[in-house]
Order: C-alpha cells, then structure tokens, then sequence
C-alpha cells in the first residue's frame, strides 16, 4: 500500500503539494521533487505544526508518518491545526496492529477513534493501495484529512468515494448487516460464507452510517470503536491469530442479531 | 512612551471591564508587538503571536492602528465580539490562532517555506514567550529553523520562565524592544528582548505571577490609570 501510494504521489503534476516527513519514508518518496519534501527528524508534533503554516500559506502539504507517533504524539497539534482551518492530509503507516510483534508502543487501534472526535476531521480506512490513491485525489487540499495505510490490503480494489460506502450485497428483508471497514473486508467475507447477510465495504469512519441498509448493524474493522474493551497488548499479535480473531467476533455479532 | 501608555490604558480597561486577561504578559510584550506593526513589518509580512495569552497587547496595537475599532476593550471577552482572551481567527484577519503554548516557531517555519517555495516576498516574525521554550515542541522546532530563511523568531524575554542556557546563548539579546528593528535590519534571526512583565503598573511588576490571570478591582484599576497619567 505504501509504496502504490508513494508512487502516485510523485507522479502529482499539482506545484502546491508538500510531503512533510518524520523521519521515515526518504526512500519512498524519493521520485517526489524533492525540494519539496521536508524530512523534520523525529519530530512529529512540529510536522504537523510546520505542516499547517504551509497550508495557511497557501501550499498543500501531506504528513507522512507511523500511526501512533503522528496521532496520539501529535494529537494537539492536529487538533490546532483543524481549528486554525488548516488543510492537511495526514498519512500513516503501521495501522492499527500491523507492527503486532513490536509492542504496545508501536500498536494503533485509537486512532480512528480519538481522531473523530476533532471537528472537522475526515478519516479514511482504504483496503487496498489503489483505493487509497483514489481518496486521496478526491480530498487533498480540502480540510483536514485523516488516511490510514496498512501493510494488508483486501483481494480486489473497489470504486471507493468519500462519504460514501460500497454495497457488496443486499437482500430483501435482510436486516443484518455487516459494515466491513478498510482492510477487513475478506476476513468480513470469510465470516458471513454462505449465509444471506447484507455486506457493506466502508473506507470512511463516520459519526452516523444511517444510509448503510439494515437496521442490524455488525461492525468489522481493525481498529477500536466506541464499545469496544481498550487493552494493551503483553504479548505478541501475529497477524493470523487476529484475523481468526475477527473473524469470529462477526459471526458472534451476527449471531447475538439472531437471537 | 505615551502612545504606549494609551494602548496599556486600553489593555487595563479591557481588563477591568470583562473581569479577565493576562495582563501582566500583555504589557511585557506590547513594545515589541507595537514596534513590529508600526516600524518593523510589510504588508508582505507575516505575524504568528505564538504566547497566545498576550492576545491583549495584539487587541491594543491592531485598536491603535484602526484594525480594531477603538471600543475595542469594551468588547473583549464579551459574547458576539471575536476578541477573546486567546485570538481567535474567525472574526479577525491573523495568520495564526494561538493559545496553546510551544506551536507557532512551528507554524512560522511553515509560511517561511511556503514563501520560498512560492517565490513570494516577505518575511514571518514570532513572537514567543520565554516560558514557551520550555515545551519540548519549540526546541524541535528552533533546531528545524536554523536552516529557514527570512524567519524572525522573537523572545519576550520577561524572565517568568528561565530557559536553559544553551537555548539563550543563540539570540541576539536587546535590551530594549525598539532595537529589535536594528537587529532584524542586520538579519538577526534569533532575537532575545529583555522586558519586564507588567511592565508600566508597579503592583504588577512587583507581583506578576500574583497578576497573571486577574483583571484589577475598581480601586485597583482608578491607581493604575493614575500611574499611567
């Protein structure tokens, strides 16, 4: 996903964009112009601070950095950045558990979450490299955005658009539905199987889903939600064991619907 | 001097009228904010107060330049206005709203490069609390700006907060707020200005920590005004 991403990117013909790095990703950016990459070090809150004096001075910068140091070290700074108007698109790699073997310190499955609390904020979750490109062109330089990329990607790409979710199959008088989100969306496949249950693909988090069919919702994602336990992880979380572990908490879902 | 102690009336009466502000970092700063809007900055130029809390001494030198109505302490923290005690961009036309300390070296290095990537005239000036200096966010940003041009970062030096030496031995030290327009004029970059918090109002100098966040009673605010007769 990242290197899609990093590639379409630098093909960008717009003289306004300006890709503020944290201390990694010189290497996937290295076919952007590089008089306008400016790689800050390991300082992530003055990424996003500097990030929004480029943008109040008309430049249309993109913040690149890992999930948990961009959001929850920078948490504030994001925060001023949205109530000063600025326009950012900020982008992280290492979403959610995708660095399950590093720790706690590296894990971000809050990001979502706190980061939809700041007004105005606009959060997406793409499945696959191609669809992040495909928000990303939609909403650049519009407000301040939110795109998280992951290490795993879906099968297919899908016609992704902001505020908007992908209906993957619907049935008459069928209320449960299971809204899969981002990189979920096969493991969201692998636990419905046979069964006739709505399936929804989003690639944004939203505050309400009213348009989603259904009045049965069962969330899939990799990230926490509202309700969700918030634990640390002790141990190591290899990708498989969590997908298992999804996918079971959908049929469990569904199944609580049935009851 | 007297134009300034018209400006430091109208910070005090802001203050007596709305029951609030941060005076005593209000006064220590205005010479430098009037000086820098008066015989310092183009209209090309940018201005990030990065110690939002000395929205008073921005308020009082935008009034004496007519951009702000001259009412204006009448209005301050009051509902409807756009003057709050932190500035707000919404109803005024400032590049940076502030309040939050150690983000506006950040935000200054941004238009700086904006500027130079633009092609566009102009510098950015920042004032900055000494206290500020103390968030880990404004030394990331100081080491980042020492390889940004036409960006002037400015200290109000007041002395609440003693930042460590190896930050303070980088400025330029003035003396006196009307010598930052030499220094800039020779391009020093990293200006240290020496001020006194409460600067102009003896019970405040004496006492500013008790002063930082409390407005004057009646009796409080008739001596001061005497004191700035």
């Amino acid at each position: 996903m990242r290197a899609t991403f990093a590639n379409h990117l630098s093909k960008s013909p717009d003289s306004r964009m300006v890709i503020v790095l944290a201390d990694i990703g010189r290497y996937q950016f290295r076919d952007f112009p590089q008089e306008r990459v400016i790689d800050v070090g390991i300082s992530e809150q003055t990424a996003i601070d500097i990030a929004a004096g480029l943008s109040l001075s008309g430049m249309c910068p993109v913040v690149y950095g890992i999930a948990p140091f961009i959001v929850e070290r920078a948490y504030e700074q994001i925060k001023i950045a949205a109530y000063n108007a600025a326009a950012i698109t900020i982008v992280t790699c290492g979403a959610s558990y995708d660095y399950g073997t590093e720790g706690a310190t590296h894990h971000c499955p809050n990001d979502v979450d706190i980061l939809s609390l700041i007004p105005g904020m606009r959060i997406y979750t793409p499945g696959t490299g191609n669809e992040a490109c495909r928000l990303f062109d939609r909403v650049h330089g519009k407000g301040m955005n939110y795109i998280r990329l992951s290490d795993y990607e879906n099968a297919s790409t899908l016609p992704v658009n902001p505020n908007e979710t992908c209906i993957i199959q619907l049935y008459e008088n069928v209320e449960t539905t299971v809204v899969a989100f981002g990189n979920t969306l096969d493991a969201a496949r692998e636990a419905i199987g046979d069964r006739r249950i709505n399936l929804v693909y989003a690639t944004e988090y939203r505050d309400s889903y009213k348009d989603i069919p259904g009045s049965r919702l069962v969330f899939c994602a990799d990230f926490a939600y509202p309700g969700l336990p918030h634990l640390f992880a002790n141990d190591v979380l290899p990708r498989g064991e969590l997908t298992k572990d999804l996918i079971k908490s959908v049929r469990e879902g569904i199944e609580e619907w049935d009851k | 001097m007297s134009d300034l102690n018209a400006l430091r009336r109208d910070i005090l009466k802001a203050a007596y009228l709305s029951g609030t502000g941060h005076v005593p970092s209000s006064l220590s700063c205005l010479e430098i904010v009037h000086t820098l809007y008066t015989r310092v900055m183009r209209p090309d130029d940018v201005f990030i107060l990065s110690k939002g809390h000395a929205a008073l001494a921005l308020y009082a030198v935008l009034g004496s330049i007519g951009e702000l109505p001259a009412n204006w302490p009448e209005k301050f923290c009051k509902p409807d206005s756009g003057l709050l005690g932190h500035p707000d961009k919404s109803r005024l036309d400032l590049f940076y709203a502030g309040g939050s300390l150690g983000h506006g070296i950040g935000y200054g290095i941004g238009a700086a490069i904006a500027k130079r990537l633009k092609g566009e005239a102009g510098r950015v000036f920042v004032l900055v609390g000494d206290g500020e200096l103390q968030e880990g966010s404004s030394l990331e940003a100081l080491r980042i700006s020492e390889s940004i041009a036409n960006l002037y970062i400015i200290i109000d030096g007041n002395g609440t907060h003693y930042a460590q030496k190896g930050i303070a031995d980088r400025f330029i030290f003035c003396d006196s707020a009307q010598d930052i327009e030499t220094e800039i004029a020779d391009e020093s970059s990293l200006i240290w200005v020496s001020t006194v918090k409460g600067h102009g109002i003896s019970a405040m100098e004496k006492d500013p920590q008790a002063w930082h966040h409390r407005a004057p009673n009646a009796e409080q605010y008739a001596e001061m005004l005497r004191e700035l007769e």
